[in-house]
């Protein structure tokens, strides 16, 4: 009896009231097997001002953290992404029991099969090309041939150049055989052409710049 | 006076227990349609609590959509080897949570070697906070987001023991006895764990300021 009331004088331990917090909304006096509760702590309670306000405290606590916690969870799982998870899930499950629908396979050749010839198309396939040999060959000869004595490409180019400043027709058949020659005169020819231009000038003050290959030897020596 | 303490295993996990034994015939007998179209009902039934833990867990919803659809997958494959003796919720909160801590260590193995390319830290839901709301201040939502990251990160603090003990019995409502099935860790022992976990979340999450910023949030909606 005196141990009961010093027991009872005593406040309960923080475990204690978790173990009641946890239990949220039952009434006091529960005792279950197993459970940390007991009568004497349920009579405790019931009469002690401050375990009760520590309880209620706790209660409230964990009742909030509990609906944080699970507003939290509920926001991020949208009805939404419940439906499609719930969709993969099925879907997933019916792959494996092989109720689901067959996928669709694409067809491929096994192997390349090769046709068979004929000894016939193997004849017909010599002359052909035999016949495209022949007709190449004769081409060109006939194209060396319609060019003549060799001055008609001269003649073409001479044409296609403007001003009297250039070598007329006479003179270009009289450098026949020199067409190396004509050639380079044709492209330096070119070059002063285009640096006479107006746009040329603008570039003149760097090209004095430019040192002159010449200058770079010389001053290597 | 006595009562039951609150439970998940009612009447309806009960029902589930005794759908999974029925699927678990039907695929004895190689009826694997019929035991997939049952199937379903579970996965109507859980789907959302064990999404809830999932989430708990990995604080990230693709990871979850993965942890979830895996543990179902799991639980339909391993169906026969079920013993109707235990509730089917426990069970399978079993295998949701092996999974989930399964996905945490390795993205504790990938956060060791692999650097991220880019992870602004903000989900589209905290984009979607930022809009302006016609019924919550600037000030009421970042105060709700406040709390939630702070109940987050010290959730996240928590030993994997504590952290079980609180999601399964806090949050979700399950009991000594329940928990200590799903974990094989005996009861007394989830006892011990539970108020060590209550013990250091209250003081991770400062208790008192926490439930100052909990009248607020009152006087707040009672006002408005």
């Amino acid at each position: 009896m005196t141990w009961n009331l010093f027991k009872n004088r005593r406040h309960l331990s923080d475990a204690t009231l978790a173990e009641w917090a946890m239990l949220g909304s039952m009434d006091v006096g529960v005792v279950e097997d197993g459970m940390v509760l007991s009568a004497d702590a349920a009579e405790h309670l019931a009469r002690c001002e401050p375990c009760q306000r520590r309880r209620d405290e706790l209660v409230a606590l964990l009742g909030d953290v509990k609906r944080v916690a699970r507003s939290d969870a509920d926001a991020a799982l949208t009805p939404q992404r419940l439906a499609s998870q719930r969709q993969r899930i099925t879907r997933r499950i019916a792959a494996l029991v092989g109720s689901a629908a067959p996928a669709r396979v694409l067809r491929f050749p096994a192997k390349i099969r090769s046709v068979p010839r004929t000894l016939e198309q193997h004849r017909w396939l010599a002359a052909a090309m035999v016949a495209g040999l022949v007709v190449g060959v004769f081409a060109g000869q006939m194209l060396d041939f319609t060019r003549g004595d060799g001055t008609r490409p001269a003649e073409t180019i001479v044409a296609t150049m403007d001003g009297d400043a250039f070598v007329s027709a006479s003179r270009a058949v009289a450098l026949r055989g020199a067409q190396g020659l004509l050639d380079d005169e044709m492209i330096l020819t070119e070059i002063d052409g285009a640096l006479a231009t107006e746009y040329c000038e603008a570039l003149n003050a760097l090209d004095a710049l430019t040192p002159r290959i010449q200058e770079v030897s010389l001053a290597g020596r | 006076m006595s009562h039951k303490p609150p439970t998940v295993a009612s009447a309806d996990t009960d029902r589930d227990t005794i759908t999974a034994g029925e699927i678990k015939a039907l695929l004895a007998k190689g009826d694997t349609a019929r035991a997939r179209e049952r199937f379903e009902e579970l996965v109507g039934s859980h789907q959302r609590r064990a999404s809830r833990i999932a989430y708990h867990y990995l604080r990230d919803v693709a990871e979850v959509d993965e942890a979830v659809q895996d543990a179902f997958v799991k639980a339909f494959v391993h169906l026969p080897s079920f013993r109707q003796e235990l509730p089917f919720v426990v069970w399978f909160t079993r295998i949701v949570i092996n999974g989930c801590l399964d996905r945490l260590k390795a993205q504790n193995r990938r956060s060791r070697w692999m650097v991220p390319i880019f992870d602004s830290g903000e989900s589209d839901r905290d984009l979607a906070e930022r809009r302006p709301s016609a019924d919550r201040t600037p000030e009421e939502v970042l105060l709700a987001r406040e709390r939630r990251e702070h109940l987050a990160a010290a959730i996240q603090w928590l030993p994997e023991r504590q952290r079980t003990v609180l999601i399964l019995g806090v949050f979700e409502g399950y009991t000594a006895r329940e928990i200590s099935e799903v974990t094989g860790v005996n009861e007394s022992t989830v006892r011990v764990h539970q108020f060590r976990a209550i013990r250091a979340l209250r003081k991770l999450i400062g208790g008192d300021r926490w439930m100052i910023e909990r009248r607020a949030d009152r006087t707040e909606a009672s006002r408005t």
